[in-house]
């Protein structure tokens, strides 16, 4: 048995009307990757916070190797106690070198003598087998390696804690595989890991135990091996598994022959590169674009909504040649587009639930038309309550909803535009598994309603659930289209790898 | 987000009073009223408000309250548009008293021609505004096309009218220094027989108007969704680049108005003085007001409260006798205190304190 | 990256107007070289059209200078001190013949007197006396402010009014017209025995903020039955805010406005009684500084602080005739 290296016991924390944590024990070994686990409002944040000093505790102690009882208040005393943190979002400076990100803050001097400084940086880089040199400018790396510099500071720090806060995000598998690499090493070093993360696969892949919370409470903690994947969802959703199974789209055998054609591409193509595409979606159909990261999946869309300037090709909707240039164009013809980048192109974070969800219809009627604010307040209550999205009320700024609520809010924004054709790009990236499973029902039901739906995701198993129809891509080339029978996880790795472009095969 | 009704019932009267402390136009108003009860203390006649008549006989309105309301009628309307550029383009127009002069020195060339102390107006005084608000909005166009086609910071594209705009004003004016014939006066100060200064009238109109657009119009949700985020509203429909040039017009419309009012206060312009230093006022009102400057959310009714309480400032100023070395600090002094009573460390400590109860409004604060 | 290339661009673009800003006096170097022999006189003036005044007071070179057959090199400094110092920089660059400055402010100027010196190029102060050192300009032709002052300070002394309660509205600060008439009447009130009530400077000698201060003052009750300001158009402000009260001023009313410059629309008020009192600064410097360049072309020795010859307007004195031979 290793040495424990931080316990905490019986935490409690409470917000304003809303119990946080209850409870909670946690317990972390020297050497060992512990997965936290739990949906969205579980706690976890909140006992990560509590952990570093963010927020302070109502009760319960906190133990660390050597230390009994500290006082953390802030951030910066628990790293100096030796606990470090890396968020998903980077929290470097993205114009300093990479050497400078590594030792900015952490020295008295006044004078530093940058020399020694990089030599040591790219010790600590070749030791970690980071891809990046000392000089580079932090903000010319990927944003693994900007995570693993991060981590590079922290492990530097001579941290014994290392909490990762869903750092695989925003990464693509190649990526993840040399995440965990750096993990193993550290945990080589004996470093302890505390792992937070949605994804079911990279916890089975890397790590050692499993803690589950929901609801504020610890539900336990689990050896990996004692705890298969569907026993794991149970828990951490409190019931069992068939939820998930249920899913299915009927729809899948469906002819396409009989129905109507919304949208078709032919020979699309826009300034983002990819290369011209033919796509063709259907009244009531979920189609799917499943690649990599990378693949061009988004750049398809995007340029179906105007988003990327379009350069080649043409668009009919409904057998009607438009031209489309700007998003609006594409909102006037009955196109929704949920972007990929929640944060970045979805939310308006100031704005209050309220103005997110009416924005695109509001736009859509144009500068002069306002809507009263009792209409407005009519649709987000209608949408808040058909959706259920969890909010204190709908003039409660977006930005301090849960991932998933933010996610529904722009879904309600989009469906209240009535939309023919509905794009959703990672709609379930990074939300808790409830929400992910409300998302996908909702969406074979509005196929079923007779709306027209791209589905995109990174996660193979959930295209497949819930796509009637997949474009494959890889490097900006449509190389296949799966449906029916076709339609396996093999199929399309195997196209992925190996399928032959749409424009070969035409030539 | 569930709470917990019992606490919240018992507590209502502490749970109003923290609500009132979080409100957003509690500190700007709160300064304010804290201004004029100083003012209040050392002249117990400040807020008296008497009818008097000018040297032509008609009733006037006579009061410090009065000058004051008067007075920051250029402060108010430039505030206004100065709310809206800082929203949307996240940054400020510092040539605001540089097209003031430019507006001012057109109006000037309208209505009294190449002469220099015209018995009578060369055109009507509403071609005149016109022209000056016309004259306001090119610089704004000018500025707005600098910010959201060439993507320049504000401050920097701002600049180069700055520099240049009282020089433009003086052109514009063809190098004269006319002074119009008395009746173009009636804007800046008195229509004979109302007793009400006109640019406090002129105030409440351009005020009316803005809160009229503000609600028939979508300028304040779109202005906050570009200021916020204008990738995400540039996938909503949005055009970022037109709303921000659209902001920057109507400042220059602000502009242009304000340019009318100063100068028929002395039927003259002097552009190279005009409104010294009034670019700053403005956006320190802004300021003032609660409004970040770093844009997004805007709060309309708090600059305008921060435009008067900077006039309160200089009106205070100056019936103190405050020696004129002094001025700059001590008014350096009272905005410093301001802006650090506005500051969210203060905040949260002042909110906190008026905190009797556990249980209180969430905030909501992303919890996973 | 994009935003900081436009930055600079923009940058450079105002640098440029700035840079043309210097060369439309540069531009008629083509002709000195035509004639080598001229003497050529670089001119810091202070604003283009400051005033009618500053206005009366360029043309004065002008005339002067090309009568003379000098070659003038004219610079505006257009409120920016610095501006004004590197502009005389670079006239000292070009090797002007002599050089006049006429300072927005008066600090500031001992390294533009030493390169000057240096330079061998007689250094002449005009219009407003700049904080130099006797050894480091040539001569100045200059209103000696203070001087201005104290004939006000006499005049309002010898009106033997009843308990004097001033209002002084100041000039820009720092500049030397508001330190010298602001110590005049500040020297007199308190050798008199006289009250200041109020003593602020308006920023830009600005008519606005000197008809609002006056309005301020009166609204909260402020007595005053002085005004004393520091040039024409101050004095109208304050006139305007008293009109705007009902307050009677000028020959028959309850206040007595001095006002200082004695612009020809100022007198127009002086003759109409509204003004009592206006204070000639002289502008005509041009044909005085020409003098001064032809004594100490022909090696004579000059008059190292001369003043300009300059009057006052009493509104008991004056006539439509003075008013009608003054052209500014």
């Amino acid at each position: 048995m290793q040495d424990t290296v931080l316990t905490m016991r019986g935490i409690y924390k409470s917000f304003p009307g809303v119990r946080a944590l209850q409870n909670v024990d946690f317990t972390l070994c020297e050497g060992e990757i512990h997965a936290l686990m739990g949906e969205n409002g579980a706690g976890k944040s909140t006992l990560i916070k509590v952990l570093t000093g963010v927020y302070s505790k109502n009760a319960g102690e906190i133990c660390i190797k050597g230390i009994n009882k500290p006082h953390i208040k802030s951030p910066q005393e628990a790293q100096k106690l030796g606990i470090s943190t890396v968020y998903q979002e980077i929290t470097l400076c993205p114009n300093l070198t990479v050497a400078e990100n590594l030792f900015i803050g952490r020295t008295n001097n006044l004078f530093v003598n940058w020399k020694k400084r990089n030599s040591r940086a790219e010790c600590i880089l070749q030791g970690l087998g980071i891809p990046a040199k000392p000089a580079q400018q932090l903000s010319s790396c990927s944003i693994a390696v900007q995570q693993m510099v991060a981590i590079a500071r922290a492990v530097d720090m001579d941290c014994k804690v290392l909490i990762l806060d869903e750092p695989t995000s925003s990464l693509d598998d190649q990526e993840v595989a040399k995440l965990f690499a750096l993990m193993r090493e550290l945990k080589s070093r004996g470093v302890g890991i505390v792992f937070v993360t949605h994804f079911l696969e990279q916890v089975y892949e890397v790590c050692d135990k499993i803690t589950v919370l929901r609801n504020g409470e610890l539900v336990g903690e689990y050896q990996i091996k004692d705890l298969p994947r569907v026993e794991l969802v149970a828990k951490m959703m409190g019931k069992e598994l068939g939820d998930l199974a249920e899913i299915h789209n009927k729809t899948q055998s469906n002819t396409n022959d009989s129905k109507e054609v919304i949208i078709e591409t032919e020979g699309l193509s826009s300034t983002s590169g990819i290369k011209p595409f033919d796509f063709t979606a259907y009244k009531g159909e979920v189609t799917g674009f499943a690649g990599l990261l990378g693949s061009g999946r988004s750049e398809c869309v995007r340029a179906i909504f105007g988003a990327d300037k379009v350069t080649n090709g043409t668009l009919r909707i409904k057998g009607e040649h438009v031209n489309i240039t700007t998003p609006i164009k594409a909102m006037k013809k009955g196109i929704g587009y949920l972007s990929e980048d929640r944060k970045r192109d979805g939310i308006i974070g100031d704005l209050s639930v309220r103005e997110n969800i009416i924005l695109a219809l509001q736009v859509m009627r144009g500068f002069f038309k306002p809507f009263t604010k009792a209409q407005a307040q009519a649709f987000a209550d209608e949408y808040i309550s058909l959706l259920g999205i969890k909010t204190a009320s709908a003039d409660t700024p977006i930005s301090s909803l849960s991932g998933g609520n933010q996610q529904k809010v722009i879904l309600a924004r989009w469906l209240l535009t009535h939309p023919n054709y509905l794009i959703l790009d990672e709609p379930t990236r990074g939300i808790d598994i409830g929400t992910k499973v409300e998302i996908q029902k909702l969406v074979l039901k509005l196929a079923s309603e007779g709306m027209s739906i791209t589905f995109i995701s990174s996660e193979i198993e959930e295209m497949l659930r819930t796509c009637s129809r997949l474009i494959v891509m890889r490097d900006l080339y449509v190389v296949g289209e799966l449906k029916d029978e076709d339609m396996t996880q093999d199929k399309i790795m195997y196209t992925i790898a190996g399928g032959e472009t749409q424009n070969v095969q035409k030539q | 987000m569930s709470r917990n009704n019992n606490n919240l019932n018992s507590n209502r009267s502490a749970l109003v009073l923290k609500e009132l402390i979080r409100h957003r136009l509690f500190i700007p108003i709160a300064f304010l009223a804290f201004l004029l009860l100083i003012n209040v203390f050392i002249n117990p006649g400040f807020l008296g408000v008497s009818l008097g008549r000018d040297s032509s006989g008609n009733p006037v309105l006579i009061g410090n309250l009065i000058n004051i309301l008067n007075n920051a009628a250029e402060l108010v309307i430039l505030a206004i548009g100065m709310t809206l550029v800082t929203a949307s383009s996240r940054g400020q127009d510092i040539s605001v008293g540089a097209t003031v002069a430019i507006a001012g020195g057109v109006i000037m060339r309208v209505l009294c021609g190449n002469e220099t102390q015209p018995t009578e107006l060369h055109a009507p005084i509403i071609v005149a505004l016109l022209l000056g608000c016309l004259a306001g909005m090119a610089c704004g166009a000018f500025n707005g096309i600098l910010v959201s086609k060439f993507n320049i910071q504000p401050m920097v594209a701002t600049l180069i009218l700055f520099t240049a705009g009282r020089s433009i004003g003086s052109m514009a004016m063809g190098g004269l220094k006319p002074k119009a014939a008395a009746e173009f006066g009636y804007y800046g100060n008195f229509i004979p027989g109302f007793p009400i200064p006109t640019p406090i009238l002129i105030t409440i109109v351009v005020v009316a108007v803005t809160f009229l657009a503000l609600k028939i119009t979508n300028l304040s949700l779109y202005t906050r969704a570009v200021g916020i985020n204008d990738k995400s509203s540039s996938l909503n429909g949005l055009n970022p680049a037109l709303i921000k040039f659209l902001t920057f017009v109507i400042l220059g419309l602000c502009v242009g108005i304000a340019g009318f009012v100063q100068a028929s206060r002395v039927q003259t312009v002097n552009p190279y003085t005009i409104v010294p230093g009034i670019e700053m006022d403005v956006i320190l009102a802004v300021a003032l007001g609660g409004n970040s400057l770093s844009g997004g959310k805007f709060n309309m009714t708090g600059s305008i409260i921060g435009a008067y309480t900077i006039q309160t400032l200089t009106s205070m100023l100056t019936t103190l006798n405050v020696n004129t070395n002094a001025v700059p600090v001590f008014k350096a002094v009272i905005i410093i205190m301001l802006v650090v009573i506005q500051s969210p460390i203060v905040k949260s400590f002042l909110g906190n304190k008026f905190t009797v109860l556990k249980s209180t409004v969430g905030d909501g604060k992303e919890r996973g | 990256m994009k935003k900081l290339i436009s930055s600079v661009l923009v940058l450079m673009l105002v640098l440029g107007l700035v840079a043309c800003g210097g060369n439309s006096a540069g531009s008629e170097d083509s002709e000195a070289s035509a004639e080598p022999s001229a003497i050529t006189v670089g001119v810091v003036q202070t604003n283009a059209n400051e005033s009618d005044w500053r206005t009366a007071n360029t043309k004065s070179f002008n005339e002067a200078f090309s009568a003379a057959g000098y070659e003038t090199k004219m610079v505006f400094g257009e409120g920016d001190h610095a501006k004004q110092i590197s502009q005389a920089q670079q006239l000292i660059q070009e090797e002007v013949d002599y050089l006049v400055v006429l300072g927005l402010q008066s600090a500031g100027w001992e390294d533009v007197a030493k390169s000057a010196q240096e330079a061998g190029i007689p250094f002449i102060m005009a219009d407003r006396k700049l904080d130099l050192s006797e050894d480091l300009y040539t001569a100045m032709v200059c209103s000696d402010f203070e001087a201005e002052g104290k004939k006000a300070v006499d005049w309002l002394k010898a009106q033997a009014i009843d308990d004097c309660k001033i209002v002084v509205l100041g000039g820009d600060t720092g500049s030397s017209a508001q330190l010298g008439r602001s110590k005049a009447i500040e020297d007199g009130a308190s050798a008199n025995g006289w009250d200041i009530v109020f003593n602020q400077n308006m920023k830009g000698w600005d008519e606005t903020l000197a008809k609002q201060a006056v309005a301020d003052l009166i609204a909260s009750g402020k007595e005053f039955n002085v005004v004393y300001a520091e040039n024409d158009n101050m004095a109208r402000g304050a006139c305007d805010a008293m009109d705007a009260a009902g307050i009677t001023y000028g020959k028959d009313g309850d206040v007595t406005v001095i006002a200082f410059d004695a612009n020809k629309w100022a007198l127009e008020k002086v003759l109409a009684g509204e003004f009592n009192l206006d204070v000639e600064c002289n502008p005509l410097h041009g044909p005085r500084i020409v003098k001064l360049i032809n004594s100490l072309e022909a090696g004579e020795t000059v008059e190292k602080n001369a003043y300009v010859d300059e009057e006052m307007f009493d509104c008991d004195t004056i006539t439509q005739a003075i008013v009608d031979a003054r052209t500014y």
